[in-house]
């Protein structure tokens, strides 16, 4: 869904003005009597960088965040707002309105004392420390399918912070193929169980391609109020290239020494980095082997079906050691047969 | 029938964005502008199937809201969203005590807004 930011600025920029209003007559009234109401104040801040940063008023943002910080640490006590602090705060209430007006009549401001506000702010900050830079570690390296065992132990009061188990269980399903038994051995009995706590813990397996931080991103809100376990049991990366080569045309026509390099490079940047060119070596296999070998992978695969089906008649132990070596044979079966085959 | 979502927020851009953004999505909005008022509009909407409130309030804040929502049969269960700034680490923690179900880190834009809502309300 697009929603157009722009029909907001409007009433952004209304509200910017009155929060400046409100946080000079605020600041005035500090420098005056040496109090004020400092909670007010900070929020006046907060907004306007709050809402500058939403609707994409990056100057603003970042400008008033070095104001918003001050008035933080003066709030919580941590930094006397002295006179002197007083008057750096005034003076970006001037920088700010400048930036305000700007952007209320669409142009672009510099004003010139921005820059020695902005040192002076952060040098009344000396403790502020840097935002940290996170990196994004984006793997290219093809698609790791792994199968992870997940153990999901909510406690009992989990229900009372609005947080229902049946929605995260849910959400890990879209993630992949999920297996899970839920376990029932904490439940009370019926007249003693207490129907606004939750007894039921799950375990299993999870085959999925999505990162670990996707998963443990399912459990976000609820990472204090539960044990949880990832722990991948079985992985394998799957080659990029190897997923794309069978809907990849080859070029057949002649060709000049120009475009065939450009050709010989696609086919270069198709190939997964962790297969070069190189390393491929061929074998010639007769057929009827090959044919062989798919014949035993699929028994494999069907006598892995029926070893899960029998698993519903073992003891709940029993269960889920089966469950788990049955969930650990599937992936390299899945990739052997895939291999195979391609 | 669509679910209706109650958005808590003193900035009338926020709300309005926030607002506009559900609208869009199919959800029922109920706007507050303040702690206070939050707590008067979900007593006497009984219909609320989700809250979202911003935690920097006067009047009443969101913590306080939160509290207070806790406390009434109707809103024991119901998913309570807070908006809060990245560097808040101690509010999310703050939050969770009170009774909030998750946390939407400020600046947001409508497309994680409604993922976020997607997490602890699914259709």
């Amino acid at each position: 869904m697009s929603v157009d930011m722009t029909q907001f600025h409007q009433t952004y920029l209304e509200e910017a003005v009155e929060n400046l209003a409100e946080l000079e007559s605020g600041l005035l009234e500090l420098e005056k009597a040496g109090e004020a109401d400092l909670n007010a104040i900070f929020r006046a801040a907060h907004s306007i960088k709050g809402g500058a940063a939403t609707f994409g008023f990056e100057d603003i943002a970042s400008f008033t965040h070095g104001v918003e910080t001050v008035l933080d640490k003066g709030r919580d006590a941590s930094l006397p707002l002295t006179a002197d602090v007083t008057a750096t705060l005034l003076r970006a209430v001037d920088v700010l309105s400048d930036l305000v007006m700007a952007a209320r009549e669409g142009r672009k401001a510099q004003p010139a004392d921005r820059a020695p506000c902005e040192q002076a702010l952060s040098a009344i900050c000396t403790a502020s420390v840097a935002a940290p830079v996170v990196a994004e570690a984006e793997s290219a390296e093809g698609i790791e399918q792994k199968v992870v065992d997940v153990l999901f132990k909510p406690h009992a009061n989990l229900p009372q912070t609005g947080s229902d188990p049946l929605n995260i269980l849910r959400e890990l399903r879209s993630l992949g193929d999920l297996s899970l038994t839920a376990k029932i051995e904490s439940v009370p009995p019926l007249n003693e169980l207490d129907a606004e706590s939750l007894f039921l813990w799950w375990q299993g397996t999870l085959e999925t391609e999505h990162p670990m931080d996707d998963i443990y991103d399912v459990f976000l809100f609820v990472q204090d109020e539960a044990e949880i376990a990832l722990n991948i049991i079985a992985s394998m990366t799957l080659p990029v290239a190897d997923t794309q080569r069978a809907d990849t045309p080859l070029v057949a026509e002649p060709m000049d020494n120009r475009r065939a390099e450009g050709a010989e490079r696609r086919m270069a940047d198709r190939r997964a980095p962790d297969r070069p060119a190189q390393d491929t070596s061929f074998i010639r296999v007769a057929t009827d082997k090959v044919d062989h070998l798919i014949n035993l992978i699929g028994e494999l695969v069907t006598t892995n079906a029926m070893v899960s089906q029998h698993a519903g008649g073992v003891d709940a132990d029993g269960h889920a050691m089966l469950h788990g070596s049955v969930a650990e044979m599937k992936l390299p079966i899945k990739c052997t047969l895939s291999f195979a085959v391609t | 029938m669509s679910k209706t979502i109650l958005t808590v927020d003193d900035s009338a851009s926020i709300r309005q964005m926030v607002s506009f953004t559900l609208k869009q999505a199919g959800y029922t909005v109920v706007e507050a502008d303040d702690g206070a008022n939050g707590l008067n509009v979900a007593k006497s909407n009984g219909g609320i199937g989700l809250v979202i409130t911003d935690l920097n309030m006067p009047n009443m804040n969101g913590l306080e809201l939160i509290r207070n929502l806790r406390t009434l049969p109707a809103y024991k269960f119901t998913p309570i969203l807070m908006l809060t700034t990245e560097s808040d680490d101690s509010k999310k923690m703050e939050g969770k005590q009170a009774g909030a179900t998750g946390w939407i880190v400020k600046p947001f834009n409508p497309e994680q807004l409604l993922k976020v809502i997607q997490k602890v309300m699914p259709v």
